[in-house]
C-alpha cells in the first residue's frame, strides 16, 4: 500500500473515531461517504471495511460504558436477536443493490441522522420516565447527577422486532445502526438515554460483525485498507472519550449536523449521478 | 462481588486483552508493509487470501463479539437466566453459521 493512502485513510479514521466518539456515533457515518467520496472506493468495499471500523469502536467504547456500569446486558442479548437478523436481511440485500442505489439511501439516513441529531440537541430527550412499571427493576450510577436511577423495561418484544430495522439499516449500510436502536430503546422501551446509547454501543459489535462476516465471504473487505481504519478508529475514539467534557458538545453538534446535511446531499447527488460542479 | 459485576468484569477483560492484541499485531502488519513489502516468512503462510499476520488481526477482531456471546451465555445460564441466555445462543449460533459458510 503506498505510504501516502496510508497516511490518508489513517488521518480520515482517526477524524472519524474522534466525532464518532464525541456525538456518540459509530465511525460508519463518517468513514463510508469518506471512503468513497474522498478515495473513490466503491461503495461495497467502503460498506465492508467500515463494519471492521465500526467493530474497533464498539469495542472501544464499551470498554469505558462497562467499566461505568451502564450498559444493560439482559437487555442487549434480547434486542440482538431482532438486530443480527435485521443485519443479514440488510447485509444480503446490499450485496444485490446497485452502488448508486446505496449512496442514494446512505445519503437519505444520513439526513435523517443529522436532523435528528439537532432536534435532540434542541429538546433534551433525557430519562424521560424512570418510573418502575413493572418487579423487574433494573439501576445504573448517574456520574453527572451522582444519583442512582432506578428503571425498568416495557415492550421488550416491540423493542426486538423493531430492532430489525436498526439491524437492516446496519447491515445494508455499514454502520452501527445506533442511530437507530438508541430512540427505539429510549423512546419506546423507555430506558434511560445513557443506558440506551451504552447498550447499543455494546449491540453493535454483534450486527457489524454479522455484516463483516457476510462481506468478507463475498470479497469486499481489503484487509490492507483495514490497517489503517483499526488504526484511526482506535486512537480516535480513545482521544475523543478523554477531550469528551472539555469541548463544547452544542456547537460541535450544530457545525457537524450541517456537515452531514453537505455530505449527505453529496451522496444522494452521487447516488442519482447528477453532474455538477465539483463543490 | 454480585452475578452482574462479574459478568461484566469477565467481558471487559476479554475485550480489553484481544483489543490490544488487534492493535499490537496491526501496528506490527503496518511496519513490515511500511519496511519490507514482500516478507517471506509472513507471505509465505496464507489463509482465505490473507497473510498470517492479517488473518489473526481479523481473527481477533472477529474473536471480540464471539467471545463476549459465549460468557454470556455462561453467566446467564449460571444466573438461571433461560431466556437471555437463550437468545445469546441463538445470536452466537447465526454467527458461528457464518463462519462456516466461509470455511466450507
Amino acid at each position: 500500500m503506498d505510504i501516502l493512502l496510508f497516511v490518508y485513510i489513517l488521518s480520515t479514521s482517526f477524524i472519524a473515531g474522534i466525532i464518532g466518539s464525541l456525538l456518540g456515533l459509530g465511525g460508519g457515518i463518517i468513514l463510508v461517504p469518506a471512503l468513497t467520496i474522498l478515495f473513490d472506493m466503491p461503495m461495497h468495499e467502503a460498506i465492508g471495511v467500515s463494519f471492521i471500523g465500526v467493530l474497533v469502536n464498539s469495542s472501544s467504547s464499551s470498554l469505558v460504558y462497562i467499566k461505568n456500569r451502564i450498559t444493560d446486558m439482559r437487555l442487549s442479548s434480547i434486542l440482538e436477536l431482532g438486530a443480527v437478523t435485521g443485519s443479514i436481511i440488510g447485509a444480503y440485500t446490499a450485496l444485490l443493490i446497485d452502488s448508486n442505489v446505496l449512496s442514494a439511501v446512505f445519503g437519505v439516513v444520513l439526513g435523517y441522522v443529522a436532523i435528528d441529531m439537532y432536534r435532540k440537541l434542541k429538546k433534551n430527550s433525557e430519562d424521560n420516565n424512570i418510573k418502575s412499571r413493572s418487579d423487574d427493576e433494573r439501576e445504573y450510577f448517574d456520574e453527572s447527577t451522582n444519583k442512582t436511577i432506578t428503571y425498568s423495561v416495557i415492550r421488550e418484544k416491540e423493542g426486538t422486532i423493531l430492532s430489525i430495522i436498526g439491524g437492516i439499516f446496519s447491515g445494508l449500510l455499514g454502520l452501527g445502526g445506533g442511530a437507530i436502536f438508541v430512540p427505539i430503546m429510549n423512546r419506546i422501551m423507555k430506558v434511560p438515554i445513557k443506558v440506551a446509547i451504552a447498550t447499543s454501543s455494546f449491540m453493535i459489535g454483534v450486527t457489524s460483525l454479522v455484516g463483516a462476516l457476510i462481506f468478507f465471504n463475498n470479497g469486499f473487505i481489503d484487509v490492507v485498507i483495514a490497517s489503517p481504519i483499526i488504526l484511526g478508529i482506535f486512537f480516535g475514539a480513545q482521544i475523543g472519550s478523554r477531550i469528551n467534557k472539555t469541548i463544547d458538545k452544542q456547537i460541535l453538534t450544530n457545525i457537524f449536523c450541517l456537515v452531514l446535511i453537505y455530505i449527505a446531499v453529496r451522496m444522494i447527488i452521487n447516488g442519482l449521478e447528477i453532474e455538477v460542479l465539483n463543490l | 462481588m454480585s452475578e452482574n459485576n462479574k459478568l461484566e468484569n469477565s467481558i471487559s477483560t476479554v475485550i480489553k486483552t484481544i483489543l490490544i492484541f488487534v492493535i499490537l499485531l496491526t501496528i506490527a502488519s503496518v511496519i513490515l508493509e511500511i519496511s519490507f513489502s514482500q516478507d517471506i516468512l509472513i507471505d509465505s503462510f496464507e489463509i482465505s487470501g490473507m497473510n498470517l499476520l492479517d488473518f489473526s488481526i481479523i481473527f481477533l477482531l472477529f474473536m471480540i463479539p464471539v467471545s463476549r456471546s459465549t460468557i454470556m451465555i455462561i453467566e446467564f445460564s449460571k444466573l438461571d437466566n433461560q431466556i437471555n441466555a437463550v437468545s445469546e445462543l441463538v445470536v452466537l449460533g447465526i454467527i458461528l453459521g457464518l463462519v462456516a459458510r466461509i470455511i466450507i
